[in-house]
């Protein structure tokens, strides 16, 4: 009988120890989430809304989360009440010795900017030592801002709206009509959010993963500037350094994987800012799932990120069509299994 | 010919398999060379990084099938290890670095009128304003018949100021003077009645009091590999002031981007801007320093940066030998390393 009690403790240890390895990395992963609607409209508990907005994919493959509410504005509430005890924390336990990466969602990539802006210099004023932050994963970033934030501020300046295209838009993404307190709303404006720390000195590589279909139908679209994934441009999304029509993060690749000249894509980045993977059939929300919406293809390109270095690599190459009508595509082995976030996880090393 | 039936023969079955050969379909497979070498413009000098990770003579090639997204990857780490060999305080800086060129540009909003297409488009000047620089707001579309401007306090809702909008010869103008103790929450809000509508739109904007004037730079000096340059300031705060800069070559072509971190107390101070020798090389004289930016960071969260103002628009460096500057090359610091170090595993697939 201590023989089979011996064997089960020993299997079942062995279980636990097998299914921590299998959500443990190298580094630390720190969550920080998106803009959420729906607490202008009602404000609900932060942290369960924190939880709630990850549970699709990364909650349970991270270490910590920063979670804010969406009714208050990033350098008041946010930074004092919700960022800094995290930060504190993080500093007062070396929770980020080994190294941090910052999975960011939307307006996370705008809050973490922000933060690797600031924590150095506030945490070691509070004699504390400062955080370690390797990389941030950013998931169709924000942080150039949303043309949508700009027209709903802008709406709810007036008594009514001239354009049914432009209410039914602000509908899908808000889900109801906005209150008085815009909060985070009016950081996501394309100006201020350009204009929020937009330069840290800490040279933070900033990886982004980009999406480029809609999850409201298409009715955003029309008003955001460029390719978009229902919220955000490709301007921001991309990294890129000023707001603008762009069709592509990268020069010679398309959105849906196809090799040719894009004579719109992002001309300039941010510093340190550097597309790595592209989906065209992923929305705003559907990259931080777990279900598989397409091909995904490289963002990366020697033009865009290396000035004319020499460098060459090995990719899934498709070829489809006949004669005039053949095409190269190129895509990351895996995308037609795998979401985006799963990738991304993959990627990170163990 | 025509009596030839041998080469009617030769001719039919030439021509079948000429069309067979054009409209055959391609098979989808699997190329190695998705991206060819390109030409090397800019030699990547070798880093000092770990010696088991980095390995300036490791293949960039990935093996095919068992990329994730690590092909991204080695584009981003040679990315990142190219800048890496630039101390952070002077960055390259090229023509497509809008945010590093521009820093206080405004993007212009617009909002539609009707669902035809018909917008009404308005900008400011620029995003942040220091007293007493007046603000200049213009407004653009059809059928405007009269607009006026509201500065608001966001945090309160109080309106500050009223002003009428101008006809020029295309488009509308406005402006007002600012003073030095305006709310930072600051909302310029255009009223225009287009069509016999009423339609507004909410700008961002910022207009401060100067905490810092930069007066004058000292004549330029070598030390080890960098040109410094120390600005004088008149501080009106303490705290920690960063400074940028931009430094042009005597066309005018941009070449770095500076940037300078230092505690400084009340008064007059000093803070030295440093150019690298790895920026200068092959750059004609004079340099032309500009773009100045002023910041008393964040001291806690909360806290907002504050900005001062330049009494200088340029300063011309003129009479510096670049022969004098040691060829000794950036060494990344342990964290820039650790970052690299990411992107590498990620890269290998680790």
């Amino acid at each position: 009988m201590n023989i089979i009690k011996s064997v089960v403790a020993i299997a079942v240890l062995y279980f636990t120890l097998y299914s921590m390895a299998s959500h443990s990395k190298e580094y630390k992963i720190v969550l920080i989430h998106g803009f959420q609607p729906q607490q202008l409209i009602v404000d609900g508990d932060v942290t369960e809304s924190g939880q709630n907005y990850w549970q699709g994919y990364w909650n349970n493959r991270s270490d910590a989360r920063i979670d804010w509410p969406s009714y208050e504005r990033i350098e008041g509430k946010i930074a004092t009440d919700y960022v800094w005890p995290k930060l504190k924390s993080f500093a007062e336990s070396n929770f980020c010795s080994p190294g941090c990466i910052f999975v960011t969602h939307s307006t996370g990539d705008l809050v973490a900017r922000y933060i690797i802006d600031n924590q150095e210099n506030w945490l070691e004023n509070a004699g504390l030592p400062p955080l370690n932050i390797v990389a941030t994963f950013d998931i169709a970033g924000a942080g150039g801002g949303s043309e949508l934030a700009d027209l709903a501020v802008s709406v709810a300046q007036a008594t009514e709206t001239w354009s049914f295209l432009l209410e039914a838009a602000l509908e899908a993404w808000l889900g109801g009509d906005l209150g008085d307190e815009m909060g985070v709303l009016h950081d996501l404006k394309v100006n201020n959010a350009r204009q929020l720390a937009p330069l840290p000195d800490a040279r933070i590589p900033r990886l982004r993963f980009v999406g480029d279909a809609s999850e409201y139908l298409g009715v955003t679209s029309p008003f955001i500037q460029g390719n978009d994934d229902g919220v955000v441009g490709t301007h921001s999304s991309c990294g890129g350094n000023r707001q603008g029509k762009y069709g592509s993060c990268s020069a010679n690749i398309a959105f849906n994987g196809k090799i040719s000249n894009q004579s719109n894509a992002v001309s300039g980045f941010m510093p340190y800012h550097y597309p790595m993977l592209m989906g065209a059939d992923y929305s705003h929300g559907s990259l931080l799932e777990s279900k598989q919406q397409g091909k995904v293809t490289a963002a990366s390109n020697q033009k865009n990120l290396l000035s004319g270095e020499s460098i060459h690599f090995d990719l899934y190459t498709e070829t489809t069509g006949w004669w005039l009508w053949k095409s190269d595509y190129l895509y990351v082995q895996n995308s037609n299994e795998e979401s985006m976030s799963m990738l991304i996880y993959d990627a990170l090393p163990n | 010919m025509k009596s030839n039936p041998f080469l009617k023969r030769i001719m039919a079955i030439s021509i079948i398999a000429i069309i067979i050969w054009l409209f055959w379909p391609s098979i989808p497979h699997h190329l190695t060379t998705a991206n060819e070498q390109v030409i090397k413009v800019q030699e990547i000098k070798p880093i000092n990084l770990p010696a088991k990770i980095i390995n300036q003579n490791t293949p960039l090639a990935i093996k095919t099938r068992t990329i994730t997204s690590n092909d991204s990857a080695t584009l981003v780490a040679k990315a990142y290890a190219a800048e890496l060999n630039f101390p952070p305080y002077s960055q390259p800086l090229t023509e497509s670095d809008f945010d590093r060129l521009k820093p206080n540009h405004f993007n212009p909003q617009s909002i539609p009128v009707d669902d035809n297409g018909n917008v009404v488009s308005a900008s400011l000047s620029k995003y942040r304003y220091i007293y007493p620089e007046p603000v200049l707001a213009t407004l653009a579309g059809e059928n405007i018949e009269h607009a006026e401007l509201e500065l608001v306090d966001i945090s309160t809702g109080e309106l500050i100021l009223t002003r009428i909008f101008e006809k020029g010869d295309v488009n509308w103008y406005s402006q007002f003077e600012g003073n030095n103790n305006l709310p930072t929450q600051l909302q310029a809000r255009i009223k225009a009645y287009v069509n016999g509508k009423n339609v507004s739109i909410a700008l961002a904007l910022k207009y401060v009091d100067s905490v810092a004037t930069l007066e004058s730079f000292d004549p330029a000096f070598h030390q080890d590999a960098d040109m410094i340059l120390t600005a004088n300031l008149t501080t009106r705060e303490a705290g920690l002031y960063r400074i940028r800069a931009n430094i042009f070559d005597a066309k005018h072509q941009p070449i770095a981007h500076l940037v300078s971190k230092k505690k400084l107390g009340k008064g007059n101070s000093h803070m030295d801007l440093k150019v690298h020798q790895s920026v200068l090389k092959e750059k004609k004289a004079p340099f032309y320093l500009s773009t100045f930016s002023i910041e008393l960071m964040s001291p806690a969260p909360g806290k907002i940066t504050k900005y001062g103002d330049s009494a200088i628009k340029e300063y011309v460096i003129k009479n510096f030998s670049l022969s004098s500057l040691s060829e000794i090359p950036y060494q990344s610091s342990e964290q820039e390393q650790q970052r690299l170090l990411l992107l590498q595993n990620m890269a290998d697939g680790r």
